[in-house]
């Protein structure tokens, strides 16, 4: 899923993004490629949980970020990483209760594709450009 | 008018499948048509209403938007199941929010509605004696066609043709 395009040149927003990418890649293909869910259950909760985690780390650090650039739309996208947030953690959380669902995985699987290409594709981009108009990165 | 209205909705039909699948599209020749494709497609219709109304309506051979969502997400796809039906929506409802955005900025403020999937009796989204136009949209993994029927004021907006 990951592209050259999508880098920020912002070092740690990269280094952050990069792991989420693959991370959410591996998760996608468990769910979609593979036949026995049951056999790869501690693996997708193990995942759910780390992609829940470590998007609140990042989403902190790219906010903090936009904070200190003065980037001008930071409220409009913390509204968008708020709204990730809450549907990983609804989806995790429905998953600890109900088990392993193939239709809920496969919607789980099909939003975290469609936000990050286009989250990181189009709206991380405007940090990017934000930052570099202000001379904070070269 | 104005061709340029239904430029918006090609041209942020363009720029969503560059940005999110990598994909140039290429517009192919219009077409003024009064039936749609039924068999093995999937549609995808949004309704206008506003300073322009009417409905835009994509139509997915079934391989093809298997294939776009493959390429996209960077797995193998095998069916058109609901990760594949999400997935085609969430783009065209990415693709309709940019073209309001680009209308509003014209003073063409427009509601446009949430996407909706529809599998079967395709035709039947058209009005018989109704005209549209049909734009079909080439890439490197298979062709799909844009197809829309727009008013404003009253008259259809078929004079870019």
């Amino acid at each position: 899923m990951w592209k050259e395009s999508y880098r920020t040149e912002i070092d740690l927003i990269d280094r952050q993004h990069r792991e989420l990418f693959n991370r959410a890649s591996r998760f996608v293909r468990s769910v979609i490629e593979e036949k026995d869910l049951e056999e790869n259950s501690d693996y997708i909760q193990e995942t759910l949980y780390f992609l829940e985690e470590y998007c609140f780390e990042h989403f902190r650090a790219e906010e903090d970020y936009q904070k200190k650039i003065g980037y001008k739309d930071y409220g409009k996208h913390k509204k968008e990483h708020d709204g990730f947030q809450e549907d990983i953690a609804y989806y995790r959380k429905k998953v600890e209760v109900n088990g392993l669902e193939i239709e809920d995985l496969k919607i789980i699987a099909a939003k975290i594709v469609i936000w990050l290409k286009f989250h990181v594709g189009y709206e991380d981009m405007k940090i990017s450009e934000h930052a570099k108009k202000g001379g904070y990165i070269k | 008018m104005k061709a340029e209205d239904i430029n918006t909705f090609y041209n942020s039909t363009k720029t969503l499948f560059t940005m999110m699948l990598d994909l140039d599209l290429k517009r192919g020749q219009l077409k003024l048509c009064d039936e749609v494709e039924d068999d093995n497609y999937i549609g995808i219709l949004v309704e206008i209403d506003g300073r322009l109304e009417g409905h835009l309506y994509y139509i997915f051979p079934k391989e093809v938007a298997i294939n776009m969502v493959g390429h996209m997400s960077g797995i193998t796809v095998n069916e058109l199941d609901e990760f594949v039906k999400y997935i085609l929506v969430e783009v065209v409802k990415r693709i309709t929010e940019m073209t309001g955005l680009c209308l509003d900025k014209k003073r063409m403020r427009c509601k446009i509605s949430e996407p909706e999937i529809i599998q079967e009796n395709l035709s039947n989204i058209f009005k018989k004696d109704e005209n549209f136009i049909s734009i079909p949209m080439e890439s490197e993994i298979g062709n799909f066609d844009m197809n829309i029927v727009l008013k404003t004021n009253g008259k259809r907006l078929f004079s870019f043709l």
